[in-house]
């Protein structure tokens, strides 16, 4: 699954691909920054009332993180990344993408372990 | 010995004016505006050293007639300039007080007084900091407590020079200076605690902050709380003592007209001819129409003119006319419509003229403006504010308020043919870091001199250099192959930093750009903004230009090592010497006639070259093409590189 998600990165425009580093290669970290489940369903306005709330929450004025300044500034990367719309589809896409690969993988996982030999 | 906690202190706001100052506490659940011990809820910012004492706020005020080459105000306007800035060179040959220079490479203005027959010089931080002493000592009068912390207001596109020296002022007057906050955003949090901020929905709302000396605009998105700058603009120099000036001229030339006599150089008459003008100028907003009158102004003759509304706004309109142009460029640079902004807050002493009022109101298709915050008091209770959640003093509904303030000027470093490669665009919010990959220009080169730059324009010359440093011991190896990372980190505190990394050797070299000597003053932001405007077309071409010129170098250097990479079986001595003396002559004509030449000769150059490589056999047109374009992105990569050897 990791292989595949890999995969998919790299499928990805360079910058973005660059830009997933912030959120450990995670498709869905952007909105998971927000405090968000990554959805179609969410509109521009969703998105601004998630970062509005998150930057509340990480910024260093308010944040007694020691880590503050780098949170709020993934909150910020986040928003920056999901406000385009471009780049928003694209990261749904690979979610997508990345669900179909692992529901075929655990497929085949299952089928394997019913055909073969009980090993441990 | 006491623990401190039991002693009660308390952290105020300040808004520190160019004419006037004020001063808020956050108690009891609401901000209090704090009057002086002349019972003013404003306090003029003026010091004053008479034969036995020196005097601050309005005892220093009410005596200028009477002793104006000792009475300084204005400290503002130099506070963070050097003395040779136009602007201060433009000021002091209004202000009866006499300014130096300090004679160092800094070239730092001093105010020099006489006291008790001694001269004395002050810096601007020094005459700041005693107008912050007034107010804290006004604050600890009413509060019958200590106050040892404070946050002070600047105009938004105050520099770093000039935040720095303004809080230096605030720790010359024994304040820990919490926080600098922009004046347009502390407005803006008075009238968000006015107005319910708290909805879900997001607004935008538009400061304009027009005082005694500085004008600020300034769009923010408000959302449940949460202030958002979105763009910032102004002019340094336009408030309300620029329009007195101007009804002190038409003063001067009518009396000149009637007695033929110039009572310019009569510093005890024109200051009290201001005095009366400045008075003049309120009650027009109010009245249409005022006698000015002085008894005995100059040489024994008195004076008494009539002056009317339309007659001051005659004499002012370019200033109100010229601060609608702010107004314009922050809608632009936040895009937003006019239609967009749901409340226009009007702040500082001059937006009460009727005249600016209808000019902004015109602006928005007759949209009427938010009056509902004191125009005198709002920053100083935005400032009350801020300091009370900086300092944990608020109730919820403070606490519950966060500002995101914006950088207001572009940060970029130096490129290849001298051009500006921006990082941080202007009106970003702070903090903020931004990273981007540079390569080399040379083969072999082992290090990148990285030079930073701030500034609107395309090419770094017309920008303001703040610093410099060096990226060694790059590993060997031929141009476009190294990766160097480059990155712009600005703290909430607004200090600017800047790393460089090569990826491969993981080599770090960095810089912090903080309160570097000779940075930018508000003119000269102002200026290159409004140059930047201007000159936007020229950039565009000479950018074009730079750009074909430097890819025909990089064209030129794969050429020649095309020719040199392919062995004699592949090209016969006579084609390479044909090639070689072709590729000479190319370089001829950059090195003498490209320094005049522009984008079409540049490419012109190229397709020659280019027809030349295609009359040779295919065996070696694909090569030399192979090679030309051995990889694309390294090439254009090269473009974007800091020429250093």
């Amino acid at each position: 699954q990791r292989q595949a998600a890999e995969e998919l990165r790299s499928m990805l425009p360079e910058d973005l691909e660059e830009a997933l580093k912030d959120f450990e290669g995670d498709f869905c970290g952007p909105w998971r920054a927000l405090g968000l489940e990554a959805d179609v369903e969410l509109d521009e306005e969703d998105l601004r009332v998630a970062y509005r709330r998150a930057v509340r929450v990480e910024h260093p004025d308010t944040s007694q993180a020691p880590d503050a300044e780098e949170r709020f500034q993934r909150v910020r990367k986040a928003y920056a990344l999901l406000s385009d719309e471009g780049t928003r589809e694209l990261l749904l896409e690979a979610i997508e993408q990345q669900a179909s690969c692992f529901a075929e993988l655990s497929g085949l996982d299952l089928a394997d372990e019913e055909a073969g030999p009980a090993s441990s | 010995m006491q623990p401190a906690s039991e002693e009660k202190s308390y952290a105020v706001g300040i808004d520190l004016g160019t004419t006037y100052s004020c001063v808020g506490v956050y108690k009891d659940g609401e901000v209090q505006i704090i009057a002086n011990d002349q019972g003013n809820r404003t306090t003029p910012s003026y010091v004053a050293w008479t034969e036995q004492e020196r005097l601050l706020g309005d005892a220093a005020k009410n005596q200028v007639a009477s002793n104006p080459t000792n009475t300084v105000f204005d400290a503002k306007r130099l506070i963070g300039r050097r003395f040779d800035d136009p602007i201060v060179q433009a000021d002091l040959k209004l202000w009866p007080f006499k300014v130096v220079s300090d004679g160092t490479k800094d070239d730092k203005p001093l105010i020099e007084i006489f006291y008790q027959g001694v001269a004395k010089k002050f810096h601007p931080e020094e005459i700041s900091s005693m107008i912050l002493t007034k107010m804290k000592q006004t604050a600890e009068a009413y509060l019958g407590h200590r106050v040892r912390e404070a946050v002070i207001t600047v105009p938004a596109y105050f520099n770093d020079a000039q935040r720095q020296a303004t809080k230096d002022a605030g720790e010359i007057a024994g304040l820990r200076v919490l926080r600098i906050v922009n004046e347009p955003t502390a407005a803006a949090i008075a009238y968000g605690l006015d107005k319910s901020t708290s909805a879900q929905k997001e607004t935008h709302i538009l400061v304009f902050d027009m005082g005694g000396g500085t004008f600020d605009v300034s769009v923010l998105a408000i959302q449940e709380s949460v202030f958002e700058v979105k763009a910032t603009a102004g002019d340094p120099h336009l408030g309300g003592e620029d329009f007195d000036n101007r009804i002190l001229s038409h003063c001067i030339a009518d009396f000149r007209r009637k007695y033929q006599s110039d009572p310019t150089r009569n510093q005890r008459a024109v200051r009290r001819l201001r005095t009366q003008c400045e008075r003049a100028k309120r009650l027009l907003s109010t009245q249409t129409s005022v006698t000015i009158e002085v008894d005995s102004l100059h040489e024994g003759n008195d004076f008494s003119i009539r002056l009317s509304r339309a007659k001051f706004e005659e004499l002012c309109l370019d200033y109100f006319k010229k601060a609608m142009e702010p107004v314009e460029q922050c809608l632009k640079d936040s895009n937003l419509p006019q239609k967009a902004i749901s409340d226009i807050v009007m702040v500082g002493g001059s937006t009460r003229i009727p005249k600016v009022q209808e000019l902004i109101k015109a602006f928005f298709h007759g949209k009427e403006l938010c009056k509902s915050i004191n125009p005198d008091e709002a920053v100083a209770y935005g400032a009350a504010v801020q300091a009370a959640i900086v300092s944990g003093h608020g109730s919820e509904e403070v606490q519950n308020m966060l500002l995101l303030d914006v950088a207001p000027l572009s940060l970029g470093i130096e490129t290849a043919g001298g051009m500006m490669q921006v990082l941080i665009e202007r009106n970003s919010t702070v903090s903020t870091s931004k990273s981007q990959d540079f390569t080399t220009f040379e083969d072999y080169q082992d290090h990148v001199d990285i030079s930073v730059y701030e500034g609107e324009r395309a090419m770094v010359k017309d920008n303001n250099f703040l610093g410099k440093f060096t990226l060694k011991d790059i590993p060997k190896s031929l141009r476009g192959v190294p990766k160097i990372q480059v990155t712009f980190t600005i703290d909430t505190n607004g200090i600017l930093q800047v790393s460089a990394e090569d990826a491969k050797s993981n080599k770090k070299s960095e810089i912090q750009i903080a309160n570097e000597k000779g940075r930018l003053t508000q003119n000269d932001i102002q200026k290159m903004l409004q140059e930047a405007e201007k000159y936007k077309g020229e950039d565009e071409i000479s950018k074009g230009d730079m750009l074909a010129k430097e890819e025909l170098k990089v064209y030129f250097q794969r050429f020649d090592k095309g020719i040199q990479d392919l062995d004699a079986s592949k090209l016969q001595e006579q084609d390479r010497e044909r090639l070689e003396k072709k590729l000479a002559d190319a370089y001829h004509w950059l090195e003498h006639d490209g320094l005049k030449a522009g984008k079409p000769e540049f490419e012109a150059k190229q397709k020659e070259l280019q027809a030349v490589m295609n009359t040779e056999t295919w065996t070696f047109a694909g090569h030399l093409h192979s090679a030309l374009y051995r990889n694309d992105w390294e090439w254009r990569a090269a473009l974007l590189v800091c020429r250093e050897f």
